[in-house]
């Protein structure tokens, strides 16, 4: 029988076409008895709270993130004032996005080709990137840049600012100090109990005073405090250059640091009617100079100690701890 | 693995590209692996996943009924809350939802009232020491001696002109107890 090679390739065209490949959440394994579709396991990642999903928004131009709500001491938090149940799809975080510039990248985005951004030098004031001659491989990108936005969790609480004086307790020099606590409620009172979801560029963990800022009242309490949630890594496409800002053609990376429901306490969690001065015996000279060169004479004053351990007894910072 | 046959070309054999065709047909038939489902049909093969049912649940998950609500096992100080008097693993333990109990936005909490005494202690032997109960706040009322810790909150929401009404899991760990003086604070236990 003679069979003409027209129809023949008429037919190895759409068999080709009918071949089965992998899409989304789906893994193809090919074997002499057939092709094996199966669900891809990885799919099946649990959908924690705080899950950061984020997208490029079209007509805002600009990359977004949506989290998956978490509560915190049983309330959802609010992105813009409005909480997370009742946020409408598709309404999310603006993340601001900074450069990645702080030395080697991570080990996971460095396998991906992207390069400590002190590995360039300048030419006539341009940043050059340096020619890494192990990703010439033509399947290995040559440079990709990594842009990042920190997600985090504030919950307000009272905050704290005190006065210390120094009273002549024996009438010839001043060693009796008297720190008068007072609790502000600006923000509590702003906010109420609800957690808020905010974008930051960069997380900033708070710093806690030491005992000469709180003796000068030098140091202003932040009212909230905040926990870190969330990374959101944006890897540019291949052969990006850096002065490439992040759109749709960048990838997103969320990196995530909580997975359960929070519970937050404050130490003190209301205003007592009266807060009573907390008084001590110190060896402590009167006047402020006195009290400077007191506070950097601490590790050998044990009279410092017991104002310092004082003080900080007295904090009304909080804890966050999974529920 | 299996190549498709080369084009054919005129005056030669197609006999070994035959062979090699068929040998391709065959391992392009498509079989099922986890969690894939066929439908051979004439006109072609349909293809489905199963979703995985084994989805991680963890402690005092609630499972929402029509008008009522089960909890997944789960222990607070080592006591098994209780609804209608009977523990919560009790197939028969239902919470019944009281549509009175959500607040102005939509909210309900479910969870467990606690009652302690004035140091913090659970007795494990008194009927009411630990009960999933229903709120409209997040202390559904607690009185003093009494802690109210929400395991899951339902949120009203309308969709399509259609009113629905979500659950939402808050807790997923077996819990323990612990009294500063002042209040009860409740953690997950290790």
């Amino acid at each position: 029988m003679k069979f003409r090679a027209s129809r023949w390739n008429r037919v190895i065209g759409p068999l080709s076409a009918a071949r089965a490949h992998a899409g989304k959440f789906a893994r193809v394994a090919r074997t002499g008895a057939g092709t094996i579709l199966s669900a891809d396991e990885d799919a099946q990642r649990w959908p924690h709270p705080w899950k950061v999903s984020a997208f490029w928004s079209g007509p805002q131009k600009c990359w977004l993130a949506t989290v998956r709500p978490g509560f915190v001491n049983g309330l959802d938090p609010t992105i813009g004032g409005v909480p997370l149940l009742d946020l409408d799809a598709g309404q999310g975080l603006v993340l601001p996005l900074s450069a990645w510039a702080e030395g080697k990248p991570p080990v996971f985005f460095a396998a991906l080709g992207v390069l400590d951004p002190m590995e360039g030098f300048s030419i006539n004031g341009e940043r050059v990137a340096i020619v890494d001659t192990s990703w010439q491989d033509a399947f290995r990108p040559v440079r990709r840049y990594l842009w990042l936005c920190d997600i985090q969790l504030s919950v307000a609480r009272l905050g704290l600012s005190g006065d210390v004086q120094i009273v002549d307790g024996l009438g010839t020099s001043g060693n009796v100090a008297i720190y008068s606590p007072a609790l502000q409620s600006s923000l509590v009172d702003s906010r109420g109990p609800r957690a808020v979801l905010q974008a930051v560029s960069r997380f900033q963990p708070q710093r806690k005073p030491d005992l000469l800022e709180k003796v000068l009242g030098s140091w202003t309490d932040p009212q909230e405090d905040i926990l870190h949630v969330a990374r959101v890594w944006l890897l540019s496409p291949p052969g990006a250059t850096e002065a490439d800002k992040p759109d749709q053609t960048w990838q997103p990376l969320p990196q995530h640091f909580a997975f359960w429901n929070l519970a937050h306490a404050a130490r003190i969690a209301k205003i007592p009617r009266t807060i009573p001065p907390i008084t001590l015996v110190t060896g402590l000279a009167a006047g402020v100079g006195d009290r400077i060169n007191a506070a950097m004479l601490a590790p050998m004053n044990d009279d410092i100690q017991r104002v310092n351990a004082a003080m900080q007894s007295v904090t009304p910072e909080g804890r966050f701890w999974t529920v | 693995m299996n190549q498709l046959p080369p084009r054919a070309e005129k005056g030669k054999s197609v006999v070994q590209a035959w062979n090699q065709l068929v040998t391709w047909a065959v391992g392009a038939r498509i079989l099922p692996g986890r969690r894939v489902r066929l439908s051979h049909t004439p006109r072609g093969t349909i293809v489905s996943f199963v979703p995985d049912r084994r989805r991680f649940t963890g402690a005092f998950h609630a499972q929402a009924g029509d008008k009522s609500v089960r909890f997944a096992f789960g222990t607070i100080d080592f006591i098994e809350p209780k609804v209608g008097g009977k523990p919560i693993s009790d197939p028969e333990a239902m919470l019944k939802l009281a549509d009175g109990k959500f607040d102005q936005d939509g909210r309900s909490w479910l969870g467990i009232l606690i009652r302690h005494d004035d140091k913090g202690k659970i007795d494990p032997e008194a009927k009411n020491s630990a009960t999933m109960v229903q709120g409209a706040d997040r202390g559904a009322g607690a009185k003093a001696g009494e802690h109210f810790h929400p395991v899951a909150i339902l949120k009203k929401t309308t969709v399509n002109a259609v009113e629905t009404t979500r659950f939402h899991q808050i807790e997923y760990f077996h819990l323990r107890t612990a009294w500063n003086g002042q209040r009860l604070f409740v953690f997950p236990a290790a």
